[in-house]
């Protein structure tokens, strides 16, 4: 998967570029806005990654000029700006998706992910396991090691956010945001505290752990000893 | 520099005042010149009547022309150096004239027409008048001319209105100045004004105007501007405590940032030690990027954010939807949520709900262990609204009224980190009155009460 970073900020670039190549994408990073829009033109890339504010050519422009050559690849722009009009902009231009600056690195690697898995047929089963605990989205059951678990509404569709995009680091936000509809930053640690009662019902009795917490960045289902 | 002249107060009031003077002056002299000519005129009738009837009686007494009469009508224009005679008898047959040139009237049916001529260079007006002695066959028909020099009333009269005219100019000019000076004088309040307002800065807005001695068209004025000068003192005076709140919120978890960060790279420690700082700092980053990001929501709110997305909300089941999502923080407390009755509003869902998350966090946060969490829903002809009442610590009047402001903790030793950025309340509150509701919050008996009131014509609109 290649990545095409265009981004002026030197500290911000140097640490992107690093986790985004960390995460497994290969990485080509560019600082103006000229030379973005020639290597976005020029080359393939998978996803583009851009700030709005560019020296050179600013990000409407690349955008534009990305979407008139014919190219569709997924394009996410960071802003420093939390306007509204800016975001209709950039998306009404042909961009897919946005981040308002300060971002957590966890929800632009997911947002990255779901761009990519745009297109891609989702796999629809009833069925879907991890280890030994399967989740029945039908019936709307949970079990583990054989064992039936009651869960509530809400916890199911937490547990089925975690089980359909396991391996990802979900923030905190987004969590809140897909299982309870709550756009917005919560002043206190309800998801936590929602989360940690999920694994009291689903992990505490039980080996290995599913759901495990990555500090200061949000929580990830996979089997413990793969982390 | 022509501009301002023009665009003064007092210029245009001396124009306007100097302009209908004149008007004045012109329409008054005009009077004042018919009444002197009109009074010419009659005071010379009575004069050419008189003389017209003395005449006639000589006339009668000597029937005949003779010399004798000649001398008569001579004598008795002695002292008369003004007037001619003519007189015909019969008519059109002169007997005597006193003027070098035969005097023909015009007309002869109306003997009040005043008749004119020019003789030597001078006007003449005078009158015509025929006798036919019906009742008398013997005598004859007579015709008498008389006519009075107008000259010297002529000349009169253009003295006069020469006169009337540097009047009407000297008037106006004084007038003009006269009028300039008066609103000068009277507009010295106004320069009052802006001298003091030329003092007032931001160190010094505690300076007011007068108003005792304020003249009383300016009266409003000077209290409308005393009042705007409270509003923004106040206004400041939330802005300076605002700032320092903010530095000092900011100040704190950059603090942590720096010394955590200093004191980790003081000597050379294991993997798990820079990653436990790291951690730590990211906590204090994220802490800085939701302060920073609620006081920018709250910029924008009270700056007149636009509402969009209006759209009827059923509060029983945002209720429902917010204690789904506080579910399990409740349960940590073994509180529990009861709603009563229902609502309907028209509001922005995302706003509406960040504004009752946080009124729903803030009764959990600081309601009793094992309370129930009570919501009532009212609905009237004129309001909506819904109360929110949690078993507490009863807050007194003094924190009751700090509660909406930025940056308040009814209790000053709680810890930072775990209450959030303290803008909870303040976000709720701007996002209701942007609605154009209100909160109220009252505390007794071991009770916290927050009561938010929706007017019905908003929900109209």
């Amino acid at each position: 998967m290649r990545i095409l970073l265009i981004e002026d900020e030197q500290k911000t670039g140097d640490y992107l570029k690093q986790g985004l190549s960390e995460a497994g994408y290969i990485t080509d990073w560019v600082t103006d806005g000229l030379t973005g829009k020639q290597y976005a033109l020029s080359e393939e890339y998978d996803v583009i990654i851009m700030d709005v504010m560019l020296p050179g050519m600013d990000g409407w422009h690349i955008i534009e000029a990305v979407r008139k050559s014919g190219k569709n690849m997924p394009i996410l722009f960071l802003t420093a700006r939390d306007q509204i009009e800016d975001r209709v902009k950039g998306l009404d231009l042909g961009a897919d998706d946005y981040l308002v600056k300060p971002f957590a690195f966890a929800e632009l690697l997911a947002r990255i992910k779901s761009l990519l898995r745009r297109g891609q047929q989702r796999e629809d089963h009833n069925l879907i396991s991890i280890a030994n605990l399967e989740l029945d989205i039908r019936k709307r059951r949970v079990t583990r090691a054989g064992q039936r678990i009651d869960l509530t509404a809400k916890e199911f569709a937490l547990m089925e956010l975690f089980m359909r995009r396991r391996g990802e680091i979900l923030p905190r936000a987004l969590i809140a945001s897909q299982v309870w509809d709550m756009n917005f930053d919560s002043d206190t640690n309800v998801v936590e505290v929602a989360i940690k009662r999920l694994r009291n019902k689903i992990d505490s009795n039980f080996t290995p752990k599913l759901i495990q917490n990555i500090r200061g960045m949000g929580y990830v289902l996979e089997i413990e000893d793969e982390a | 520099m022509r501009l301002k002249v023009f665009n003064a107060i007092s210029f245009r009031i001396a124009i306007l005042f100097s302009l209908s003077t004149v008007t004045i002056l012109i329409i008054m002299g005009f009077v004042i010149l018919l009444g002197v000519s009109q009074h010419f005129e009659s005071e010379d009738r009575v004069l050419l009547e008189g003389k017209i009837q003395s005449i006639q009686n000589l006339l009668k007494q000597n029937p005949t022309n003779t010399s004798k009469l000649n001398a008569l009508l001579k004598d008795s224009l002695i002292g008369h150096d003004n007037l001619i005679v003519q007189i015909e008898r019969p008519v059109n047959q002169i007997v005597f004239n006193s003027a070098q040139i035969v005097l023909t009237p015009h007309s002869t049916t109306d003997q009040n027409q005043w008749l004119k001529w020019e003789v030597q260079n001078k006007n003449y007006r005078g009158l015509a008048y025929q006798n036919i002695f019906e009742d008398d066959k013997d005598a004859q028909s007579t015709q008498i001319i008389v006519a009075i020099d107008t000259s010297e009333h002529i000349s009169f009269l253009k003295a006069f209105k020469r006169q009337l005219f540097y009047i009407c100019l000297i008037g106006a000019l004084c007038l003009m100045f006269l009028g300039w000076f008066a609103v000068w004088r009277g507009l010295r309040p106004i320069k009052k004004i802006a001298q003091v307002a030329e003092g007032i800065s931001a160190q010094h807005l505690s300076e007011r105007l007068e108003v005792e001695n304020t003249p009383t068209e300016l009266k409003p004025l000077t209290i409308a501007f005393n009042e705007m000068l409270d509003r923004l003192e106040s206004a400041l005076e939330k802005l300076s405590d605002f700032s320092s709140d903010l530095a000092h919120e900011i100040r704190t978890p950059i603090n942590n940032l720096m010394t955590q960060t200093q004191v980790c790279l003081s000597r050379s420690r294991d993997i798990e030690a820079y990653k436990e700082v790291l951690f730590s700092n990211l906590e204090e980053c994220e802490h800085l990027a939701r302060v920073v990001s609620d006081m920018l929501f709250l910029a924008k709110a009270e700056n007149g954010l636009s509402l969009k997305n209006l759209q009827t909300i059923n509060l029983y089941e945002e209720f429902d939807k917010l204690f789904e999502f506080y579910d399990a923080f409740a349960a940590q407390k073994n509180i529990t949520f009861h709603l009563f009755g229902n609502g309907k509003v028209n509001a922005n869902i995302t706003m509406l709900r960040r504004a009752l998350s946080n009124l729903i966090s803030n009764a959990i946060k600081y309601g009793k262990p094992n309370s129930v969490i009570q919501i009532k829903c009212q609905q009237t002809a004129d309001y909506n609204s819904f109360s929110i009442e949690n078993e507490g610590p009863t807050l007194s009047a003094e924190q009751l009224s700090r509660l909406f402001d930025r940056f308040y903790r009814t209790d000053a030793s709680r810890q930072r980190m775990e209450d959030g950025t303290g803008l909870g309340l303040a976000i709720t509150k701007s996002i209701l009155t942007l609605h154009g509701a209100t909160i109220q919050a009252e505390s007794r008996d071991g009770l916290v009460i927050f009561t938010v009131i929706f007017k019905k014509q908003d929900l109209s609109t």
